[in-house]
């Protein structure tokens, strides 16, 4: 059995994070979305009689770092929408709850998952509204994958199907369980597991941020083993299996080669639907094996 | 409308936090018209949370809130001591080290007013003797032997608690909307020699260890003092160099406050009149309040 030791936190500069977002071979519009960002503390000088405060470090460490994907669902610009304003509600978001971060990994770590699904509600709740002030037929919606990374632990905040994976350096895990009505068919055992690719209700979302439900659901990951983290949405995962993901994660040299790698995959398969990938690696000296 | 009502009103508006606009924050430093150069520094600044994009697809994405509410505002004077610029270097280290520390001990902010207050106290206490390291490590690398130091009084507003170190002889005060409270004790030897009764209260200003410091930044010894007072809307802070209060009173101080305009009008006040009466050290006010809005109607 092979243990790997136990990564220090990397600085703000030993993060690989990439991501990217392409339209498709097949769609008319571009409907995910996708944001990755660092959460830190900042000291905004007023006035001073110091001499270059622009010299001065006035940016403090980082508290966080977040990626989410988000794959719209819906008509005309619906979707896109519904992706966007979940996006931007969740920006928001993190940037005024600073105070439960440090909660993150303590015995309260409860408070702050529930900082996470209140976020999540509060995104659920904005896409309602605007839905309800467009007054369509067809309601707006959207997945939604949120990571929060609060060293030393990784928060994965799930509703819909897209997803999160996790390599370890060994082994490729899907963090997220698809929010979809397939999937809760062969949960309860009403369809066998491999007649699940080719239900009708393998798109059909249970669970959606402006959908009828939105029940998300939340994990948390030990980041202290050197590993990759992948998001993405099923536009990716349509046509690329666990197997090739995993593969091509073993060889990538850089975020932004896994990300464009995978990219072609999927495009080279068709690319029916919108492809969203984000990817994050850690540059450590000491982090052998996969991420060099 | 009866007169409890408005008392009611009156006392929900008196501990509302203010905005970051409704903050009314001033700093003035000037060298005097005695001493060559100014060797007080000042600085004026708030921490907060910041979200850094760093990929997205999202269009207009700086239009959105990007900075994060404001965690606490921060404000110090340091008075350096020394000859030639080492004065002025070591009250600017000190101030850049603050400035630093604070924006980097932010999970201790959470604890302002809780039963772990105590994790903040140390957190400030520290950032005071880093300032010290810092200095007296500056100091020692020079080849000039003469000793570098600095006072340093720090304020941090963590609404509604102002947290306030001390070190040295520059001073903070606390203007409650009727009375005005010196929340800094001077540690100076003929302080001290006060304190222990060696000294009559009276002789203070006419001894020769009225402006010795017992403590200092970068001195032979910093002993940081910190205290808490709960702040309202109607009071205002100030925090001055030993320059305003050698020819101002702490009773013409308080008036001043009391018919104060705005922070900067009440700086320069302050700074005319310790020029006016000679102006012998340099002179360094900060001033902050955080007036209520007229509330029309009610």
């Amino acid at each position: 059995m092979t243990t790997t030791a136990e990564i220090r936190r990397p600085r703000d500069d030993e993060r690989d994070l990439f991501g990217l977002t392409h339209i498709g071979k097949v769609r008319k519009e571009n409907q995910d979305h996708f944001l990755i960002c660092t959460v830190h503390s900042q000291v905004t000088v007023d006035a001073t009689s110091l001499p270059h405060t622009d010299q001065l470090d006035l940016r403090g460490p980082r508290l966080a770092t977040i990626g989410l994907v988000a794959d719209g669902v819906g008509g005309s610009d619906s979707g896109s929408d519904a992706s966007r304003l979940a996006a931007e509600t969740i920006t928001r978001f993190v940037a005024s709850t600073l105070r439960s971060y440090h909660a993150a990994g303590s015995s309260n770590d409860d408070v702050f998952m529930k900082s996470l699904t209140d976020a999540v509600f509060e995104a659920h709740d904005v896409v309602r509204a605007e839905g309800a002030a467009r007054g369509e037929t067809n309601p707006m919606a959207t997945t939604l994958t949120l990571v929060v990374a609060v060293w030393p632990w990784m928060y994965v905040v799930q509703v819909g199907d897209s997803r999160c994976y996790y390599h370890d350096g060994e082994t490729l895990h899907q963090v997220t369980r698809d929010q979809t009505i397939a999937q809760h068919l062969v949960d309860t055992g009403a369809l066998p597991k491999e007649r699940l690719s080719s239900s009708p209700f393998r798109h059909v979302l249970s669970s959606a941020i402006g959908g009828e439900e939105a029940t998300p659901q939340v994990s948390r990951i030990d980041l202290r083993r050197s590993g990759t983290g992948l998001l993405c949405s099923d536009g990716l995962t349509r046509h690329v299996t666990d197997d090739e993901i995993a593969a091509q994660i073993r060889a990538a040299t850089s975020s932004k080669s896994l990300c464009h790698a995978l990219l072609d995959l999927a495009l080279e398969r068709g690319g029916y639907d919108n492809i969203t990938i984000l990817a994050a690696r850690t540059l450590l000296p000491e982090a052998k094996s996969v991420v060099g | 409308m009866t007169v409890a009502n408005v008392n009611a009103m009156n006392s929900t508006a008196e501990i509302q936090r203010p905005s970051d606009e409704e903050r009314d924050m001033y700093g003035l430093t000037h060298p005097g018209k005695v001493r060559k150069d100014n060797q007080d520094h000042f600085l004026i600044c708030t921490v907060h949370p910041q979200v850094t994009v760093d990929a997205t697809s999202l269009p207009n994405v700086n239009e959105l809130p990007l900075r994060g509410p404001r965690l606490a505002t921060v404000m110090l004077v340091a008075d350096g001591v020394g000859g030639n610029d080492s004065g002025s270097d070591a009250a600017r280290l000190a101030a850049e080290t603050i400035t630093r520390y604070v924006a980097s001990t932010l999970r201790s902010y959470h604890t302002a007013g809780s039963a772990h207050e105590d994790l903040m106290m140390k957190a400030l206490e520290e950032a005071v003797l880093q300032a010290h390291d810092v200095v007296r490590a500056e100091g020692a690398s020079r080849a000039d032997p003469k000793p570098m130091a600095t006072t340093l009084t720090l304020c941090l507003v963590v609404w509604p608690w102002l947290y306030v170190v001390q070190v040295g002889d520059s001073r903070c005060y606390y203007f409650d909307g009727s009375a005005l409270h010196q929340v800094t004790q001077d540690q100076t030897v003929g302080q001290y020699l006060v304190d222990t009764g060696a000294l009559p209260k009276e002789r203070l200003a006419a001894s020769p260890f009225h402006s010795v410091l017992a403590s200092a930044i970068g001195g032979a010894e910093a002993t940081p003092h910190v205290s808490r007072i709960d702040v309202r809307r109607s009071g205002t802070l100030l925090l001055c160099s030993d320059g305003l209060t050698r020819h101002v009173t702490n009773d013409e101080i308080a008036e001043h406050i009391r018919t104060a305009t705005s922070a900067k009008q009440l700086c320069h006040s302050l700074v005319d009149l310790a020029l006016e009466r000679g102006g012998k050290d340099n002179v360094t006010v900060v001033g902050a309040r955080a007036p209520k809005r007229a509330t029309a109607g009610s």
